[in-house]
């Protein structure tokens, strides 16, 4: 992976005289335009959809369109938006695969209703992703989400484990009261549920997904083979491999002592919450013991958890991760060699900010891979439309007509269990670790169904006189022989789509309006035109 | 024209879509992937002469076809030996070379523990001559796409695939919907799928192009789909755990209906215990039974069916049952047995050589170096891999598989008629 | 120590067998903020929360409620479990996967989860264990909950030996025993009688964590221990009272595994006479 690319020069945490930042020269010349830009109302869109999961208003879109240059100025306030916050937990689930449909400890176990069944089961699985996405939207350097003492939780959360939350409604700072260390997300019930160990394991797959996602350096992607070793069949042979075999020490010399630091967090019952919902300091010194090595963060000694979460925060590798983990997230695609020219001034301009995750956000965003719109013919393969996912196209919809789809206490496409997340080209962090790039079957069929039922939310509620969301003018006695029905439909296209229709479009939606009202009536031609709008490709796809 | 009007010419016969006209004979695979990691001496892998490995004391060698490990509490294994038993054949050995089960089940079914690779189900899809609609279909169990995202077609774990189709999907949820009537939707189709055709025909490089044309293929196929009545594949359930018979039959419902080259179902084990079983080794003699006894009313359902040419769909079908990893020799402290990158799979039908075990494990536990050719230990030959155990799948579905095998790992032509 | 034990028994055996444990604390200290790269990374130098005698004294405060032992857990257990009926829990001595969403008895008794329950008795050993995730009520509102396992052993030999475990999450409460707040254990102890007691391992109850490395009395120094206590402060660090070639309980304290405090003295004879007394359950 490009993260191994990027540590060629050795930085092993022990020197923290940190990365070799003049490898990029400080008056580099701007790398050359790599592809045909999206126009500013469409590069604003994207921007809204990334950063805030919905379209932008359009007064932002006129505001673009108008003055281009103001996109810097609307893309830095979405960074601001409330809902930045959670968007960027979203997205870092894609990676961070929390979001799981079930833990090893179940709602019951705390004595929860059923119909609180989904609610704790995201409230679980998103609070590492909010406490990450917490100090990005507070602005605070991105190594606290390793070094902070405190951690997010909502009212959930906080009457079922040791925590002391700040008072207020959704996801407020809260502190554990166990004397778990100030370790950020390495410190959460969250995180270690999903990242789950035994007793056999003692914490090691832990080490390597702790290194995977902070340090992109995946220990599992090197093959593990028995052959040529010790004799593994003798009680005592996988104890010794480990710890004399070259080939097994290729890995656990390191791997064992990050291990060692985590056994606060080693519980001896499975399933049983009391033992997941807390800390268990008295195991610290196990760790040491059982795995016969002192706790290293590669080569230099720590104290535990807490100091593993200094080091992290002084390991050059850490920042060049972030760089590129935020850009493949950004730009919806794998990272690929190719790309390290830019992931370096990335990660140079992230570092310049003082970790600001904002910055580094800005610094992809302003780049011309983010931008792109028609591929450069030199490199014909560049992926310049991104489809949208089932957290946005649920975000996208809702903001647009106040239709969410929810049953029973669940966000139908924000889960497996009984909704539509994986049918929707999206990640449940347990069987499918990437989103749907292509369009697939499954995928269409959600949007179809999402775009039927919004239609039907909207002339429901819009049309019959209630609060409009997305309606300018339409009203149930207008057709296309009125100006406010032309009007109506060149706003919903900007507000869409980001694009002003051609004469031929607009008389295409206007026959389809015909057609059905022609048979059923205005109600239900409405409800056509619009599912048929919410269904065009061009409000899927980005 | 409308697309509606075209396709009841196309019903009419008048105009004959490709993909009535080719539907040929090529194979089809169900993949059964048991989670968790199977002990392959319970059945497959006889060690019970080997000191090295900790095996039931009062289990038997049985020989009808092929031979396996049999006991009085699997009489669902000693059943479908018997009668099955000349069809299939064991792979022993192939070293999965990883011990996290995320990890063991991209490279039991990729080759790989890299991202951004397919699985088998896929590439095999990917190249069906015959277009199906849903050229892999997962009911249940994982799925590794990259390149052929769109060739996999997801059921949901609640059958949520058929109540999308047909729409009552909409009927769940907390702010009532009225879905469209179908009239409506007819015109709503034809405008969408113009708009799809439009922005395929309009793009303007790769990504779009491949983009648009995902999307104006996937409509074309959800509209042929709807034409054929949906589908309908709903969880069942046998007591307390998914009905793996049920299962298999719907995807034997697909191939005979020509509508899908690949299917996954997935089996955890007894009530969902999962293979497992680091405590508590003697577990996995309940989940072979279960296991069994969901194979025995597959394997005789498929027997039963026919395909798209109106031939046996046994002729067509390869059966693939596996699991990410083996178990250790030894049992551990709690008489569990721990993960081992060494394990077996079970192949049967369309161009199995039935009756034969290719590969070992040594009383090292190490998988044993065999001639892809004979079967048979070599100490010049070949390690085995889940490379080979996909490329032997790939030759059987006539597809090349030098692009996706990096390691260049060749059929197990032992395995093969 | 020649302990034998019944398979079924989860084993943290080996950790005695292991050379001891150090604190594993290598910089308690971070680095100040200096200008250098990752000048963001900012954190203060770490002290000692408290003194020697301060440690000192919580250690002695903490284990005057005694040391840890499974009677109090194996014994409640099993009178909790001896107010069922036949419907509810529906056995004498383990909560089946029937039971895992819980029941309530006749007796008023709640129960909820799953157990497994052991006991073997012959001629030369017996063995007692437990291990479960579960829940039991009484009618008089009191509550065991646990999830983990404990055990205990006796060997009918000359001179007799026992043994015992204690791991995972354990409370009972109300009650006047050490599991009137929630503890989190990973220790275990072997007897043999009139020779020696030896005690490892990791003990949590409240807000005080303690561990116990290789602690071991024997009919030399007037009871006092040799080995290791240790304590945790809240920051998360170590004080390590060594009492390695002591015999009064007095010796070298260490925080943070870095910094000598001086010397410092706990008496634990009386608690180890009390965990030989209830670890000699035959």
């Amino acid at each position: 992976m490009i993260g191994l690319w990027l540590l060629a020069c050795g930085a092993s945490g022990v020197d923290s005289a940190g990365p070799p930042v003049d490898s990029v020269p400080a008056q580099a010349e701007p790398l050359p335009p790599l592809h045909e830009p999206l126009d500013a109302p469409r590069l604003l869109r994207r921007l809204s959809l990334d950063l805030r999961g919905i379209l932008p208003s359009v007064d932002e879109l006129d505001r673009v369109q108008d003055d281009p240059a103001s996109l810097a100025v609307l893309r830095d306030a979405y960074l601001e938006d409330p809902r930045f916050e959670e968007r960027l937990a979203t997205l870092l689930s894609e990676r961070w695969h929390t979001l799981i449909d079930e833990f090893e400890v179940e709602y019951f176990d705390y004595d929860l209703d059923s119909e609180l069944e989904y609610a704790f089961e995201r409230a679980v699985g998103q609070e590492p992703l909010r406490l990450m996405a917490r100090v990005a939207a507070s602005d605070r350097p991105w190594s606290e989400i390793v070094t902070a003492d405190w951690t997010v939780a909502d009212t959930l959360l906080e009457g079922i484990w040791p925590l002391d939350r700040d008072p207020g409604e959704g996801w407020q700072v809260a502190r554990y009261t166990d004397g778990r260390p100030a370790a950020g997300v390495l410190a959460t019930n969250g995180l270690w549920w999903r990242y789950v160990t035994n007793t056999g394991n003692q914490n090691r797959s832990r080490a390597a997904a702790m290194t995977r996602l902070l340090l992109c350096e995946d220990y599992l992607a090197r093959p593990v083979s028995f052959e040529g070793s010790v004799s593994l069949v003798d009680e005592d042979g996988a104890a010794d491999a480990i710890r004399n075999e070259p080939s097994c020490q290729a890995c656990h010399a390191s791997l064992e002592p990050l291990a060692a630091s985590m056994f606060g967090f080693w519980w001896l019952a499975q399933y049983s919450a009391l033992e997941m919902t807390t800390y268990h300091a008295e195991r610290e010194p196990l760790g040491p013991e059982i795995l016969g090595v002192e706790p290293e963060w590669f080569g230099t000694p720590i104290a535990g958890l807490a100091d593993m979460g200094s080091e992290i925060a002084r390991d050059p590798r850490f920042y060049a991760c972030t760089a590129e983990s935020m850009a493949g997230l950004l730009w919806r695609r794998p990272v690929a060699l190719s790309d390290f020219e830019r992931i370096e001034r990335f990660r140079r301009d992230f570092l310049d900010s003082d970790a600001q995750l904002k910055a580094l956000i800005r610094a992809i965003t302003d780049d011309d891979e983010y931008r792109a719109g028609v591929a450069d013919p030199a490199e014909p393969d560049a992926h310049t439309t991104r489809m949208i996912t089932a957290t946005q196209l649920d975000s996208l919809v809702e903001e647009l007509t106040g239709f969410r789809w929810t049953f029973g206490g669940y966000d139908l496409l924000l889960n497996d269990t009984s909704g539509y997340r994986v049918l929707a080209g999206g990640v449940d962090g347990y069987a499918v670790y990437r989103p749907q790039q292509i369009p697939g079957l499954t995928w269409t069929l959600v949007v179809r169904r999402v775009a039927e039922a919004a239609a039907a939310h909207v002339v429901a509620q819009e049309l019959m006189g209630g609060e409009r969301h997305l309606l300018c003018c339409a009203d149930m006695s207008l057709g296309p022989e009125d100006a406010a029905f032309e009007e109506e439909l060149r706003h919903l296209h900007w507000r869409l789509f980001a694009r002003v229709p051609a004469e031929d479009r607009l008389d295409r939606d206007a026959a389809l309006w015909r057609a059905v009202n022609d048979e059923f009536g205005a109600g239900f031609a409405w409800q056509a035109l619009l599912t048929g709008l919410f269904r065009d490709p061009a409000l899927w796809v980005y | 024209m409308t697309r509606r009007q075209l396709l009841g010419l196309m019903g009419a016969g008048l105009v004959v879509p490709r993909r009535a006209l080719a539907a040929g004979t090529e194979r089809r695979f169900l993949f059964v992937y048991n989670r968790g990691g199977w002990d392959t001496t319970r059945v497959f892998l006889n060690k019970l002469d080997d000191d090295a490995y900790d095996t039931e004391s009062d289990a038997t060698v049985r020989s009808q076809g092929i031979s396996w490990v049999d006991h009085a509490e699997r009489p669902a294994v000693t059943e479908f030996m018997e009668t099955y038993g000349d069809r299939a054949s064991f792979l022993h050995g192939y070293e999965v070379r990883s011990v996290t089960h995320e990890r063991c089940r991209l490279l039991s079914l990729t080759g790989s523990s890299e991202s951004g690779v397919d699985d088998w189900g896929a590439v095999l899809a990917a190249h069906a001559t015959t277009s199906p609609l849903l050229p892999h279909v997962v009911i249940s169990g994982p799925a590794f796409t990259t390149r052929y995202t769109d060739r996999v077609v997801r059921v949901g774990s609640d059958g949520q695939l058929g109540t999308l189709l047909d729409g009552t999907a909409l009927l769940s949820s907390d702010i009532a919907v009225v879905p469209p009537m179908d009239a409506v939707n007819a015109h709503v189709e034809d405008y969408v799928l113009a708009l799809a055709q439009e922005y395929e025909r309009s793009a303007a490089d790769a990504s779009a192009l491949s983009m648009h044309g995902g999307v104006a293929a996937t409509l074309r196929d959800l509209g042929t789909l709807q034409d054929r009545g949906g589908l309908q594949i709903t969880r069942q359930t046998a007591g307390c755990m998914r009905d793996l018979a049920a299962d298999c039959s719907a995807a034997f419902d697909l191939f005979s209906q020509g509508l899908a080259r690949c299917a996954m179902v997935e089996f955890q084990g007894w009530c969902g215990e999962s293979w497992d079983t680091h405590q508590a080794n003697e577990r996995q003699s309940l989940h072979f039974q279960t296991l069994f006894e969901g194979l025995v009313p597959a394997m005789a359902e498929l027997d039963s069916r026919y395909g798209v040419t109106g031939a046996p769909l046994a002729d067509e079908v390869v059966v693939v049952v596996f699991s990410e990893m083996g178990r250790h020799p030894r049992l551990n402290t709690w008489d569990g047995k721990d993960h081992w990158t060494y394990t077996s799979a079970m192949l049967l039908g369309a161009g199995v050589r039935g009756g034969v075990q290719v590969g070992d494990q040594g009383s090292d536990g190490l998988g044993v170096a065999i001639d892809l050719a004979t079967g048979e230990p070599s100490a010049s030959g070949t390690t085995l891999l889940p490379g080979h155990l996909g490329a032997t799948l790939l030759a059987l579905g006539d597809v090349d598989g030098a692009e996706y095998l990096p390691q260049g790992e060749q059929p197990i032509t032992a395995l093969m008629v | 120590m020649g302990v034998s034990r019944s398979a079924l028994v989860p084993s943290l055996i080996w950790i005695l067998a292991c050379t001891g444990a150090t604190t594993g604390q290598g910089s308690a200290a971070t680095a100040q903020d200096t200008g250098e790269p990752f000048g963001w990374v900012v954190s203060e130098e770490a002290e000692p929360a408290w003194t020697a005698e301060e440690a000192m004294s919580r250690l002695q405060d903490a284990v005057a409620v005694g040391l840890p032992q499974p009677a109090v857990a194996l014994d409640t257990y099993l009178a909790l479990m001896g107010t069922g009926d036949d419907a509810c829990p529906g056995h004498d001595t383990v909560l089946t996967d029937s039971v895992v969403h819980g029941c309530l008895a006749e007796s008023g008794t709640w129960f909820e989860g799953v157990t497994e329950y052991t006991f073997e008795d012959d001629v030369n050993y017996q063995v007692q264990v437990l291990a479960g995730d579960f829940f039991i009520r009484s009618d008089a509102d009191e509550l065991l909950e646990a999830g983990g396992h404990t055990a205990r052993w006796a060997s009918r030999s000359d001179p007799p030996e026992y043994g015992m475990e204690l791991g995972g999450s354990w409370v009972w409460t109300p009650s006047d025993t050490f599991l009137d707040l929630e503890n989190s254990l990973a220790i275990e102890a072997a007897l043999i009688v009139d020779s020696s007691l030896a005690l490892h391992g990791g003990w949590g109850r409240g807000d005080v964590d303690l561990f116990f490395d290789q602690l071991t009395w024997t009919d030399d120094c007037d009871g006092h221990p040799t080995g290791g206590l240790w304590i945790r402060e809240p920051a998360g660090y170590w004080y390590v009272l060594d009492l390695t070639g002591s015999c009064d309980g007095c010796g070298p304290i260490t925080w943070a595994d870095q910094r000598s405090l001086g010397t410092g003295c706990v008496d634990l004879r009386a608690a180890g006479e009390q965990l030989a007394q209830d670890m000699a359950f035959l």
